[in-house]
């Protein structure tokens, strides 16, 4: 019983070794391994995006980065564990700065706001589309008449909180009800729409490209302007339609709130490194082959883009909140 | 000719076939180990491929999750502790094969049946992917709900004695589904106020700690017995087996259906193994030997889970749209070449997809290799005493369940389900249909409501919009036999029983 125990005890402190983080000390920067939350799960859009960029500024910041994926609760559990992290720059998130800003508009108790986290910088910003296999819907045009003419008989797929704005601001705008079919994956859209039993859905570029190749169409982009993987496609906004905001796929890296100008000059530092350099032309071609559109922002520009941001989509939701909800 | 050249030269390169060999026995090492699963491991590998080409990065992945479809049975033959959910029927005959000391039996039924399911899974993938995934295009989510239904009533076979029992372990799976953030909503549900309950109650501790953990509570509660199992092992003739296999059309008929589950969206191993399972008891002339050790047990499960990898490749090459969380991983490794999945990768990027088609051929074969080939050194695990044994299961099952959303709450879990675990033996209730409760629960409830919208969207009642679905109708009539023809099983197990 006692070798039982003493063997137990051993494999127990093996496990908590293997699974706790190391401690060290950060008089210089980075010193040790930098972890990084992120809200969703591994092999995901999120977790491939991530790990493609982490791939490039380990290499500038000469220590490993090392990803942990923390899901639940549509990425918010992962983004509360980054507030309650200790802001020494050990550890960031990477994760749509949108997503919680909607989510904290309609959820009370979240643990935390957008305040607690600083976003650094982020190398993509990809527009959701609206794709359909009608050919009575095939435009933006034609989609928003026919809605009008038949109030509440066009279906629509949306997966998370970030469609879900989209497509309430699009029927406010547009003046048109539509039913909104929640569905769990961009696929699924995909799936249902090509089936036929959808009549419409909203989209990653890499769905919209499949749908189109399977003789559907993409109605519009969420985006201000054109984006380069879909040039012959407008934006909701050029055909006429005036979005208060489009909500993007914002994919960006965090710090908590409290880290040091001095710790975080260096991190934002290292992905200008990467960003200018030959390794940023093939994070470039990678994001772009997995759907996404390639956009680096850091600093005073990113700074300025979500606070509007932000600004547009809090009292949206806020005035919402039951359809959020529902 | 020169596509020929261009697939024969990736399919002949060691480098492919060692990429191949890592991914399967990786596959079958953490399908083995209690705690890891495929999933996880595809998604731990997806980085190292971004730099391979990208035929032989994919065959890696698919290996390991050919690998990893067969690895669980090791476990649940061996110790009954079913390391993913696609095990969890083949632990319900494998272990009492190993009681009565007929592991290695049961070890050579399982990699044969696993071997022939992979085989046809990959089979129907090279000829019907095309007209099967415009068929999974038809079904919609009225139809998906039946073909739930129809899961939901392999309760009845998976119950044992008492089918009430069962009914209250699938409820039981259910409920536990219903907890936290739902697909459809943003209001938690049964949450509590406790902030971790909203994530839901995750499945892999969930099943980590009513196989797993539980059966090693048993294990250090017993008094008699220094290993799992004390009997002598047995010697087995493989021949013998794999002659008695071919014969037995079930395990055929289990690939077949194993691999259409698997085109399925949302379906995948584990759906397809409790199906053909439960399919195969139905059909069985002596149902009553199923649970104490019937090899057709093990056949049905295993062919059925690993026909499905094939199956799941299906609409994801087909039409571009992954079906299940592994294939979801898979999309992702072939869209960063530059390679979009959908009906022109058979015209834009033929090398890649044929020799990814003949490719999948060598990992059925590599896996029956290491699964053939590993059998005596499996069956040493019997050997291991308990002492050792069931401390380093537990540590693996803390291991593996805090590893999927990295969570301490989720180790919590494991430990709490594997006191569940622990009662629901002692009241001889079952535990399988929990996991199918927990599975498909939450599965049929988003199916439903989706209906449910587009009914209303579609301004008639619902019998008229089930009635302009031909699909429907027809899968209606098949399931109200299907349930009829359990209901009937049932009667005949209990008469025969009195």
């Amino acid at each position: 019983m006692k070798r039982y125990l003493t063997y137990l005890f051993v494999l127990l402190i093996l496990t908590v070794l293997a699974v706790s983080v190391s401690v060290g000390s950060d008089l210089d920067y980075p010193t040790r391994n930098i972890n990084v939350i992120i809200p969703y799960g591994a092999g995901g859009g999120s977790d491939t995006d991530g790990r493609l960029a982490i791939s490039k500024i380990e290499k500038v910041l000469g220590v490993s980065m090392v990803v942990k994926n923390v899901t639940g609760a549509a990425g918010a559990i992962g983004v509360r564990e980054l507030t309650e992290s200790d802001p020494d720059g050990y550890t960031m998130g990477f994760f749509n700065i949108a997503d919680m800003m909607i989510r904290q508009g309609y959820v009370d108790d979240l643990g935390f706001t957008t305040a607690d986290i600083i976003p650094l910088f982020g190398f993509s910003d990809t527009p959701y589309e609206i794709i359909t296999k009608d050919e009575k819907l095939n435009t933006a045009e034609k989609f928003i008449e026919y809605a009008k003419e038949n109030p509440g008989m066009v279906t629509i797929s949306r997966v998370g909180d970030a469609h879900l704005a989209n497509v309430l601001e699009l029927e406010k705008r547009a003046g048109i009800v539509l039913s909104i079919v929640p569905v769990e994956s961009g696929a699924e859209g995909l799936n249902l729409v090509m089936g036929g039993h959808v009549q419409a859905a909203v989209v990653a570029p890499q769905f919209a490209i499949s749908a189109e190749e399977q003789g559907g169409s993409i109605i519009g982009v969420f985006s201000e302007e054109r984006i380069d993987r879909l040039p012959h496609v407008p934006t909701f906004y050029e055909s006429g339609i005036d979005l208060g905001f489009v909500v993007t796929s914002l994919r960006l890296f965090h710090v908590p709130a409290g880290t040091p100008d001095s710790i975080i000059d260096i991190i934002v530092e290292a992905s200008i490194k990467v960003a200018e350099g030959p390794e940023g032309e093939d994070l470039k071609e990678k994001l772009t082959n997995i759907g996404g559109v390639y956009n680096y922002r850091s600093g005073a520009e990113l700074k300025d883009y979500v606070e509007k941001l932000g600004k547009k989509i809090t009292p949206f939701v806020k005035e919402n909140k039951n359809l959020f909800l529902e | 000719m020169n596509h020929l050249e261009i697939i024969l030269s990736i399919l002949t390169s060691p480098i492919t076939l060692i990429y191949i060999i890592i991914g399967v026995t990786g596959g079958v090492v953490v399908g083995a180990l209690p705690g890891l699963s495929g999933p996880i491991g595809v998604a731990l590998l997806l980085p190292f491929t971004y730099g391979m080409d990208p035929a032989t990065g994919l065959l890696m992945l698919c290996g390991l999750y050919m690998g990893s479809s067969y690895g669980g049975s090791i476990s649940a033959i061996l110790i009954n502790t079913p390391g993913t959910a696609m095990a969890v029927c083949t632990a319900l005959d494998g272990f009492p094969l190993t009681c009565q000391g007929r592991g290695k039996d049961a070890l050579y039924y399982s990699i044969f049946s696993s071997t022939i399911g992979g085989f046809v899974g990959v089979v129907v993938l090279l000829l019907f992917a095309p007209s099967l995934s415009i068929i999974a295009l038809r079904l919609g989510p009225p139809e998906m709900i039946l073909v739930i239904m129809a899961g939901l009533f392999m309760v009845g076979t998976l119950s044992g004695e008492d089918i009430f029992k069962g009914i209250f372990a699938g409820a039981f799976g259910i409920l536990l589904g219903t907890i936290g953030l739902g697909v459809m909503s943003g209001s938690p549900r049964f949450s509590f106020g406790f902030r971790l309950l909203e994530a839901g109650i995750p499945l892999i501790p969930v099943i980590i700690g009513l196989f797993a953990t539980s059966e090693m509570f048993i294990l250090s509660m017993r008094v008699v017995g220094i290993r799992v199992v004390d009997r002598k092992l047995q010697e087995a003739n493989p021949v013998d087996i794999f002659k008695k296999l071919i014969k037995n059309p079930l395990v055929f008929k289990s690939s077949i259906i194993g691999a259409l589950i698997g085109v399925l969206p949302g379906a995948g191993g584990a759906i397809a193994s409790f199906f053909c399972y439960g399919e195969a008891k139905r059909s069985s002339k002596t149902p009553e030997l199923y649970g104490k050790g019937c090899v057709e047990g093990i056949i049905a499960s295993e062919s059925a889970n690993n026909a499905a990898v094939g199956g799941s490749m299906v609409p994801l090459l087909a039409l571009g749209i992954p079906g299940s969380t592994t294939a979801a991983v898979l999309y992702g490794a072939i869209l960063i070449h530059g390679i979009v999945p959908g009906p022109r990768i058979f015209v834009n990027n033929p090398d890649f997809v044929y020799s990814f088609l003949i490719g999948m051929f060598f990992t059925v074969i590599v896996m029956f290799l290491v699964g053939y080939l590993g059998i005596n050194w499996f069956v040493k695990t019997l050997k291991v005493k308990l002492v050792y044994l069931v401390p380093s299961v537990i540590a693996l099952c803390v291991f593996g369940s805090y590893s999927v959303r990295h969570s301490r709450f989720d180790i919590l879990i494991t430990i709490i389900f594997g006191i569940i675990g622990v009662i629901f033996k002692r009241l001889e209730i079952p535990a399988a249909p929990v996991v199918l409760g927990l599975i498909l629960g939450s599965l049929a409830e988003k199916n439903l409501r989706q209906t449910m919208i587009i009914v209303r969207a579609a301004q008639t009642s619902l019998l008229e919009y089930f009635l302009g679905r031909p699909l429907f109708i027809g899968l209606f009539f098949a399931l109200c036999l299907f349930i009829f023809s359990i209901i009937r099983g049932l009667r005949r197990v209990k008469s025969k029983r009195l």
